[in-house]
C-alpha cells in the first residue's frame, strides 16, 4: 500500500483519457501535414522537417495539456466525485501520481504516433515530390520530438494540475492555467525588451530574462514572431523538463493539502480568491504598465512614445472590464464584484509598484555617471556569452583573457577620466534626447567599479577608442605576461590552414611546442595588435592558421593563433610543412591524390548562402580533375569568385581540405544546381540549419 | 473497531463537528440519527478519511485513517450523493470497482444486481435515485470491507430494498464480524437494524446508548388519582416529561420498571397503565430533556 503508483489507478487514467488521446493524436498528424503542405512553395527550398513542427504542432500540445488534465482530474470540481475519489484507499499522492503518469503515458504514445507518422512523411515527401519541389531535411530530426515536447507537455500539465488543484471550477481553472503557464515568460520577455528600449545602448550587463528555452512560451511566442523553432533543442528540453518537475511537485503539494470539501469552489478560502483577482487583474494590466512607463519615461528624455494616452487609457478600461467580468463569473453575483474590490486596488498598487521599480531601475542606471576620483578600477570584460550561439566557439588569445577581464583592474588616472568624461556625455545626451548614436551588442564592454557600486557599459559606444584601452592594458604587467603565455591545448590535434588549403593534424605537439617557446620571445604589445588585426587568413596572404581545442570554464573553444613569417616565424615555418599543397595540373594533382581514399566535391555559393555535395561520375582522381576543368576553365585561377570549391581528400584517414575560387559561366539563365547538374553531377543541397 | 476521539471538523466560519468522540465496535450496527446539518454526512467522511479534522483523531483498528491507505481499504463508503462516471453502466463500474479495490467481489456483485434486478448494461444515469442507491449499495457490498458506512441510504429506496438492503447489512456484520454505520434521519428506519443508536446534534453527540437499554429503560406511564395532585406527588420517580389533562396524567419515566410500577401502586391510583415506549418516543423525550426539539415526524427530504 505504500507506493507511489497504482496499477489500478494508472489503468484507470489511461482509460479515462483514451478517447482525447486518439481526437488529439489524429488532430496533431493533421497539424504536422497541414504545416508542409502550407510552407511548400514552389521553386524554394524547403526545410520539410522543420516545417513539420511549426506552428500548429506545438499549439496542438499546448492545448492538449490542459484538455486531458483538466478531465482526467475534473472530479476535484465535483463534491460527490471529489469524495470518491479521496475515500480510496491510498494516499492522495499515489492518486496524483498514477494519473499523472497515465498522462505522461498518453502523451508519449501521442507524440510518438505522431512523430512516427511525421519521420515517415518526411521520407515519402522527399522521395517521391522532390521532382517539382525542392524539399530536404533529415527524418531524424523529428527525433528530437518527442523529448522536446514531452518535456513541453509535461510543463503544461504541471500548470494545469497547479491551476485544477487550486481551484474547483473549469472556469478558474482555465484562467489560473492561462496565468501561470504563459503570464510570467510573456511578462519576462516584454520587460527584458522594455528595459532595453528605455536604456541607451551603452548600457550593458542589466540583468534581464530569456525565455526562449521555454519550449511552449517559444513556441507561443514563434506563433507571434515567425520564428522558425529556435526553441527545440536538447537544452531547451533539459530547462523545460526542469520547470515541468518543479509545476508538478508544486501541483502536488496543492493536491494533497486540498480539502475535498473545497471541491467546485473557485478558491479554496476566500483570502486565496482574493489572490487569484489581483493574479487576474496584474495578468493584463502589468504589460499594460510597462508599455505605459516606457513610455512616460522616454517621452521625459525627449523621444516620441509609440502608443498616445488615450490608448493607455481604453487598454486600463479593457483590464478593469475583464476583472470586472471575472469576478462576475467566479462568484455569479454583483455582491461578488463588490467584495472583490479591494482585491483590485491591490492589483492597481501593485502595479504602482511596478511603474516606479521600472523607472527607478532606468533612472539609476542613467545617472552612473561617477566622477574620476570615485572610481576605483575599471576592466575590459569580453563576454563569454557572445560566443554561445556562434556554433564555432572561435576565441582569439586576447578574447580568452578578457572572458576574465577583471582580473586585470586598470587603474590609470588618464584611463579613468576619459572614460567618466565619455560616459557623462553620453549619458546627458541621451537624457536630454541629443544623442545620435544607438545600437549595442558590443562584444568589449567595461567593469566600472566605485565603492558603491559595479556596473556595465559598453565604452566603444561612448567614444573611448581602442589606443586607449590597449594602452591602459599593455601598463598592465599581468596581462602582458598572460598575452605571451601560449592558452594550453585540451589535447594533441590541431587544425592548420591558409588560405587555400588546410590539414587535419592527431598530433601537433611539435607545432605546439614551437609556438609555446616562441611566443615567449613576442612583446605582448606587438602581438595585442596583430590578434586585433588578424584572425583570418582570408586577410592576409601567406599567413597560417593554427586552431586548436582549449578549455575555459567548461567551456570548449577553438583557439586561433595567425603566423607569418613576421609574427612567429618558427611556428609558421614548421606547420607550413604540413599543409598540402596545392597542385597546378592534372598531373601532378594525381601524383599527389591519386591513392586518396576518397575524394569529395562541395560547393558553396556565396550569393545565395546555399551549399552542395556533389557526387562526381566516378572517384578517380583524374576524373574529378577533369571535372574541376569542366567547372572552372580557368584552372585554379586565384582571385575572388562567386563559388568555392572545396575538395575533401581522405588520404590515410589524415583529411585533407583543398580549396578554390572558381568562376562559372551561366547563361542560359538556369540556377546554379541546375548547372551543376548539366555538368552530370549528383546534386544534394546541405543545410546549416541541422 | 472505530474509535472516534474528540474530533473537531469545521467549514470556514461553521463548526460542524465539535469535539465529538464515540467508539464503533466490531459486530456491531450503529445509527446516527440527527436533523439536516447535525454533522451526520460530515461525520462519515471524517471517519473514511475524505475531511481532515481541525482537531482530534480518527482510528480505525488503533490506526489513524487520515493519509493512511491500509486504515482506508478496511472501509466501504455509500455517499449520500454515490459517484458514478457519466455514461457508466453498472460493468463499467465493475471495472471501475475491480481495478480500484483490490478486494471487491465482481461475482458477488453480479449476484447483487440480479436481486436488485438491475441490468448491467444499462447507464447508470438512465436509473432512477432509488436505483442508483441500490447499486451504490451492491457495489459497497460486494467489497470485504470490515466498515461500511453509509449515508442516508435508505433514502428513496422502496420498502421492499429497504428490507433487502438491510438484511444484507445484518447479514454481513454477523457473518463476518464486521461493522456498520448508518446515518439517518429516521428513527423508523434504523429502530429494527441498529444495535447501537446515537444523536447527533449541532456537530455534538447528545445522546448514545444500546436500542435494548434505551426500550427497557424508559416507559410510558398512563395515571389517575381521585383528588388534586401534581408533579411533586412522584418524588422518587425519574420523571423525564410530565402531562395533566384534569385527573389523567401521562408520564415518560426511566428507571426499573417493575420497581417504578410498585411505587406508584402504593399511591393507591384509580387508573394506572405502564407501556413501552417506541424507540422514537425515547428519543423525542430524551431531546426534549437535552432541551432540543426532535421531530418525530418521518420526513421524506429531497437532497
Amino acid at each position: 500500500m505504500k507506493k507511489i503508483i497504482d496499477k489500478g489507478l494508472y489503468a484507470e487514467g489511461l482509460r479515462q483519457t483514451r478517447t482525447l488521446t486518439v481526437v488529439f493524436t489524429v488532430l496533431l498528424i493533421f497539424a504536422l501535414t497541414s504545416s508542409v503542405v502550407s510552407n511548400i512553395k514552389p521553386g524554394m527550398i524547403t526545410n520539410i522537417a522543420q516545417n513539420l513542427l511549426y506552428p500548429w504542432f506545438a499549439l496542438m500540445v499546448i492545448i492538449a495539456a490542459p484538455v486531458l488534465t483538466f478531465s482526467l482530474f475534473s472530479f476535484l470540481s465535483d463534491r460527490s466525485r471529489s469524495d470518491f475519489y479521496h475515500s480510496l484507499p491510498h494516499k492522495r499522492s499515489t492518486v496524483f501520481f498514477s494519473y499523472l503518469l497515465a498522462l505522461i503515458t498518453q502523451f508519449a504514445v501521442m507524440l510518438s504516433a505522431a512523430g512516427s507518422f511525421a519521420a515517415l512523411f518526411i521520407t515519402a515527401a522527399i522521395n517521391y515530390f522532390n521532382s517539382s519541389e525542392v524539399l530536404y531535411g533529415s527524418a531524424s530530426y523529428v527525433l528530437l520530438l518527442v523529448p522536446c515536447f514531452l518535456a513541453a507537455a509535461m510543463l503544461c500539465c504541471g500548470a494545469a494540475l497547479i491551476a485544477r488543484s487550486a481551484s474547483g471550477t473549469a472556469f478558474n481553472s482555465a484562467v489560473l492555467y492561462a496565468a501561470i503557464m504563459f503570464v510570467p515568460g510573456l511578462f519576462l520577455m516584454i520587460f527584458s525588451s522594455t528595459v532595453r528600449q528605455m536604456l541607451p545602448g551603452a548600457i550593458v550587463g542589466v540583468n534581464t530574462f530569456d525565455t526562449h528555452l521555454n519550449i511552449p512560451v517559444g513556441a507561443l511566442t514563434g506563433i507571434f514572431t515567425s520564428s522558425k523553432t529556435p526553441w527545440l533543442s536538447v537544452p531547451s528540453a533539459i530547462y523545460t523538463l526542469s520547470f515541468a518537475v518543479l509545476y508538478i511537485a508544486a501541483a502536488a503539494l496543492i493536491f494533497c493539502k486540498k480539502k475535498s470539501e473545497t471541491a467546485a469552489d473557485p478558491a479554496p478560502s476566500k483570502a486565496i480568491r482574493n489572490v487569484y483577482y489581483v493574479l487576474v487583474f496584474c495578468s493584463v494590466s502589468i504589460f499594460i504598465t510597462t508599455y505605459f512607463t516606457k513610455d512616460l519615461t522616454l517621452r521625459s528624455f525627449g523621444r516620441s512614445p509609440s502608443m498616445n494616452f488615450t490608448v493607455y487609457c481604453i487598454l486600463y478600461a479593457a483590464a478593469l472590464l475583464l476583472f470586472a467580468i471575472y469576478a462576475l463569473i467566479t462568484t455569479k453575483s454583483w455582491r461578488g464584484l463588490l467584495h472583490a474590490l479591494p482585491a483590485l486596488g491591490v492589483g492597481i498598487v501593485l502595479n504602482g509598484v511596478l511603474a516606479l521599480s521600472l523607472y527607478g531601475g532606468v533612472i539609476s542606471e542613467l545617472n552612473f555617471t561617477p566622477d574620476p576620483e570615485e572610481v576605483e578600477w575599471v576592466a575590459a570584460v569580453r563576454s563569454e556569452k557572445a560566443y554561445d550561439h556562434s556554433g564555432y566557439g572561435i576565441v582569439t588569445p586576447t578574447d580568452l583573457l578578457l572572458f576574465d577581464g577583471e582580473k586585470y583592474r586598470l587603474t590609470d588616472e588618464a584611463f579613468k577620466e576619459e572614460i567618466c568624461r565619455g560616459l557623462s556625455e553620453y549619458m546627458e545626451d541621451y537624457k536630454t534626447g541629443t544623442l545620435n548614436i544607438q545600437g549595442g551588442g558590443y562584444a568589449v564592454n567595461y567593469v566600472i567599479k566605485t565603492k558603491t557600486a559595479k556596473k556595465t557599459r559598453a565604452i566603444n559606444l561612448i567614444g573611448i577608442d581602442q589606443a586607449a584601452l590597449e594602452s591602459a592594458l599593455m601598463r598592465s604587467e599581468e596581462f602582458c605576461r598572460d598575452l605571451t603565455t601560449m592558452p594550453e591545448p585540451a589535447g594533441h590535434a590541431a587544425h592548420i590552414y591558409n588560405k587555400n588549403a588546410s590539414a587535419e593534424l592527431s598530433d601537433a605537439s611539435d607545432i605546439f611546442d614551437a609556438l609555446r617557446e616562441e611566443l615567449k620571445t613576442v612583446g605582448a604589445a606587438e602581438f595585442y595588435e596583430w590578434n586585433n588585426r588578424h584572425k583570418s587568413p582570408i586577410e592576409k596572404r601567406d599567413m597560417l592558421c593554427i586552431s586548436y581545442k582549449i578549455r575555459h570554464g567548461g567551456t570548449e573553444y577553438n583557439m586561433i593563433i595567425c603566423t607569418a613569417e613576421e609574427m612567429l616565424p618558427k611556428t609558421y615555418a614548421l606547420a607550413k610543412k604540413k599543409l598540402p599543397e596545392v597542385s597546378a595540373d592534372a598531373e601532378e594533382f594525381e601524383r599527389r591524390y591519386g591513392e586518396a581514399k576518397s575524394i569529395r566535391l562541395y560547393v558553396d555559393a556565396y550569393d545565395s548562402f546555399a551549399s552542395y555535395e556533389l557526387t562526381a561520375p566516378g572517384e578517380d582522381a583524374d576524373k574529378v580533375y577533369d571535372i574541376i576543368g569542366q567547372l572552372c576553365p580557368g584552372r585554379f585561377k586565384s582571385g575572388s569568385f562567386k563559388y568555392d570549391l572545396w575538395i575533401v581528400i581522405d588520404q590515410n584517414e589524415e583529411w585533407h581540405d583543398i580549396s578554390y575560387s572558381f568562376g562559372i559561366e551561366i547563361l542560359d539563365g538556369s540556377s546554379l544546381e541546375e548547372k551543376l547538374i548539366q555538368l552530370g553531377f549528383t546534386v544534394i543541397p546541405l543545410s546549416y540549419t541541422e | 473497531m472505530i474509535e472516534i476521539k474528540e474530533i473537531t471538523k469545521k467549514f470556514a466560519d461553521k463548526t460542524a463537528i465539535d469535539k465529538l468522540s464515540c467508539t464503533v465496535k466490531n459486530g456491531c450496527i450503529y445509527g446516527l440519527v440527527g436533523a439536516n446539518g447535525s454533522g451526520k454526512s460530515t461525520l462519515l467522511r471524517t471517519v473514511c478519511g475524505i475531511y481532515k479534522p481541525e482537531s482530534g483523531h480518527v482510528l480505525i483498528d488503533g490506526a489513524p485513517v487520515w493519509e493512511n491507505a491500509e486504515a482506508k481499504a478496511k472501509i466501504a463508503f455509500v455517499s449520500d450523493e454515490p459517484y458514478f462516471p457519466s455514461g457508466a453502466t453498472l460493468s463499467r463500474m465493475m471495472k471501475l470497482y475491480g481495478s480500484l479495490f483490490p478486494d471487491f467481489d465482481r461475482e458477488k456483485f453480479k449476484k447483487l444486481a440480479s436481486a436488485f434486478s438491475l441490468d448491467l448494461k444499462k447507464r447508470v444515469s438512465a436509473f432512477s435515485k432509488g436505483m442508483r442507491r441500490q447499486a451504490a449499495t451492491a457495489l459497497a457490498l460486494s467489497r470485504k470491507a470490515d466498515y461500511m458506512l453509509f449515508d442516508e441510504t435508505f433514502d428513496g429506496l422502496d420498502p421492499i430494498a429497504r428490507g433487502y438492503v438491510k438484511n444484507l447489512i445484518s447479514e454481513e456484520v454477523m457473518s463476518r464480524g464486521a461493522a456498520a454505520v448508518i446515518t439517518s434521519h429516521s428513527l423508523r428506519e434504523l429502530e429494527d437494524t441498529c444495535d447501537q443508536l446515537a444523536l447527533l446534534h449541532n456537530g455534538g453527540l447528545v445522546l448514545e446508548s444500546d436500542i435494548a437499554d434505551l426500550k427497557t429503560t424508559k416507559f410510558k406511564v398512563q395515571i389517575a388519582f381521585s383528588g388534586e395532585y401534581d408533579r411533586s406527588l412522584f418524588g422518587g420517580i425519574d420523571v423525564l416529561h410530565y402531562e395533566k389533562h384534569g385527573a389523567v396524567c401521562n408520564m415518560i419515566v426511566q428507571g426499573d420498571r417493575d420497581e417504578t410500577e410498585k411505587k406508584l401502586k402504593a399511591l393507591q391510583p384509580l387508573l394506572l397503565d405502564v407501556l413501552p415506549l417506541s424507540l422514537e418516543e425515547v428519543f423525542t423525550y430524551e431531546a426534549e430533556a437535552l432541551g432540543y426539539a426532535f421531530s418525530t415526524e418521518d420526513k421524506e427530504e429531497t437532497k
